[in-house]
């Protein structure tokens, strides 16, 4: 591709960009609401009702929040993008219209997931301020703790928004949303969400086994070595290179499908 | 300007461009007529990169519609049959978002001039959903233009208006035409074809069936009238009988609920009493009867044996 070809694409794909993020603030209300609703529910009951109630210790919270931060930036990411590319693909037609600029259907594809990723980051931020206010002095946590986290946030973003491309590309809207529902439940609740991945090789190896092959796992393990070290299991550089293998393979799905979607 | 050359196109093992050629000049309308399912939408899809064809090539001024669509979405403008608005914009923001994706100088003015020109200052705040269907169809037209584009590719650019809307489409369309853009339009309706194209491919099940101006697809070969007679039923005894006078050239069946009979004679005054006549004796009543110059429909029954509506 010349120069000249690469420009085009490139301001092709930031005014897409720029749609994107204003409509995303345009509806902002509607998106914080989807985005932090179902982790600010999971808070509520499993780290403030059930301890407050004895039926779980109060050391929980250190082992629930790093996986609901993980789990929010992966909904985040995926969902807005799995939604809006099956719902633009089978209703709005809109994205033909930017199909049809002359963008490379790489770049499409690759600005359709920096957006997803955006989002996710918006949500693992939201949902982890959210956490520290409702459990003060639980994490010693600073702003390198958020730097560093904002690496894993990114990596998730990048990850499940291209899974979502490949699911939004894949399947219409009617199968698309049942798709979401059985992909993403085993992650949410397999993904070292609820349990640290650390008491499982003694307790139950196979669980164990399971859980390394559920991308998620990379996120949460990856944001518990920055939030609660002394928990986490994997070190963060094994999250990255783990949670790298299932970007490489999403990323590569999500582009084959959206392409073969994109052009008849 | 454009060049297609054996344009094969399959999805899932059904063809639907059967070996399509044909060539469009500089600041021509060249028009694909031809009923749904003919394969003009995928044609079109070829030329604006949107479909990739099996086989065969296509060219816009010289590049390969394959193998550098960048600089063909670059060169063109397209109006496509499904109105791709963004919903979540408002008119003024959806022209917005596509002149920044072209990269056009100037984005704003550019936007309320196209605006300006389509008459649609005044409704460029609204949502799009609050858009008539002659609006959304000016606003896709001014949408197309925002690049300046040499060529544009116009999908049933009237498909679904009322005659007004209709009427103001087409009078956008002949502008460009005196601005020297070439177009090339797809449309299932005669009239428009007649009206505003200079050259017309005829095209019936991926095929082009027949090509040339519209004045050459009515006058070619049958300087003869057409007698269209509306019947409730009619026999296979009648038709014969029809057809043996010495001046009719073919008789056609058509149904459409009721039996359309299209009698092609080089002498409707002689021949007419003479078919009622027949019709009568076999105990069948004509509903309606006309008599008519051949028309581009009557060039498409002809060379396809079916009606386009």
């Amino acid at each position: 591709m010349t120069l000249k070809r690469a420009k085009w694409s490139f301001n092709a794909a930031v005014a897409i960009f720029r749609r994107d993020m204003y409509v995303f603030c345009k509806e902002i209300g509607g998106n914080l609401l989807r985005i932090v609703g179902e982790p600010l529910f999971f808070l509520l009951v499993f780290g403030l009702l059930l301890p407050d109630l004895n039926l779980f210790p109060t050391g929980y919270i250190e082992i629930l929040v790093p996986g609901i931060v993980s789990m929010s930036t992966m909904t985040g990411s995926m969902r807005s993008v799995a939604a809006g590319i099956g719902l633009s693909f089978e209703y709005n037609e809109d994205i033909r219209a930017h199909i049809l600029t002359p963008i490379t259907m790489r770049t499409l594809a690759l600005e359709k997931i920096i957006c997803g990723t955006f989002q996710g980051i918006v949500s693992g931020t939201l949902v982890l301020a959210i956490a520290l206010i409702m459990f003060p002095g639980t994490f010693s946590f600073s702003l390198l703790c958020y730097c560093e986290l904002f690496l894993i946030f990114i990596a998730s973003g990048l990850t499940f928004a291209s899974l979502g491309l490949a699911l939004g590309s894949s399947f219409i809207p009617e199968t698309l949303f049942e798709v979401m529902f059985i992909s993403m439940m085993p992650m949410m609740f397999f993904g070292a969400t609820f349990y640290p991945l650390s008491l499982l090789p003694e307790l139950n190896p196979t669980f164990f086994y399971l859980t390394l092959f559920i991308p998620l796992t990379y996120i949460s393990e990856g944001t518990r070595a920055i939030l609660t070290p002394q928990i986490a299991y994997l070190s963060a550089i094994y999250c990255f290179i783990g949670i790298g293998i299932y970007f490489v393979i999403f990323f590569s799905l999500g582009l084959w499908a959206f392409k073969r979607r994109a052009i008849k | 300007m454009i060049h297609v050359s054996q344009l094969v196109k399959y999805y899932n093992g059904l063809k639907a461009l059967d070996n399509v050629s044909f060539h469009v000049m500089e600041g021509e309308i060249f028009g694909l007529l031809g009923p749904n399912g003919a394969g003009k939408t995928t044609l079109v899809g070829i030329l604006t990169t949107e479909v990739k064809p099996t086989s065969g090539t296509a060219r816009i001024k010289g590049i390969d519609v394959v193998n550098d669509p960048l600089a063909v979405k670059h060169l063109i403008g397209v109006v496509p049959q499904h109105r791709s608005l963004d919903r979540k914009l408002n008119g003024r923001e959806n022209m917005l978002v596509m002149a920044r994706a072209y990269g056009v100088k100037n984005p704003k003015s550019r936007v309320e001039e196209l605006l300006a020109l389509v008459g649609l200052t005044d409704r460029a705040d609204n949502g799009i959903r609050q858009y008539s269907g002659g609006m959304l169809q000016k606003l896709l037209v001014a949408r197309a233009l925002i690049h300046d584009p040499e060529i544009i590719f116009l999908d049933e650019p009237s498909l679904g208006l009322d005659p007004q809307a209709r009427i103001a489409i087409w009078d956008e369309i002949l502008r460009f035409k005196d601005e020297g853009k070439t177009m090339i339009l797809t449309t299932h309706y005669m009239e428009e074809a007649d009206r505003l194209c200079d050259r017309v491919a005829i095209m019936n099940q991926g095929k082009i069936v027949k090509e040339g101006t519209p004045e050459k697809l009515k006058n070619e070969g049958i300087m003869r009238s057409v007698v269209t007679l509306e019947l409730k039923r009619i026999s296979d005894d009648v038709v014969e009988e029809i057809a043996e006078f010495e001046e009719v050239e073919e008789v056609q069946v058509i149904e459409k609920g009721f039996t359309e009979l299209h009698v092609y004679t080089h002498n409707a005054e002689k021949n007419i009493p003479q078919i009622i006549k027949i019709i009568q004796r076999h105990g069948l009543k004509v509903y309606r009867l006309r008599s008519q110059e051949p028309s581009l429909e009557d060039v498409f029954i002809n060379l396809t044996g079916r009606s386009l509506t």
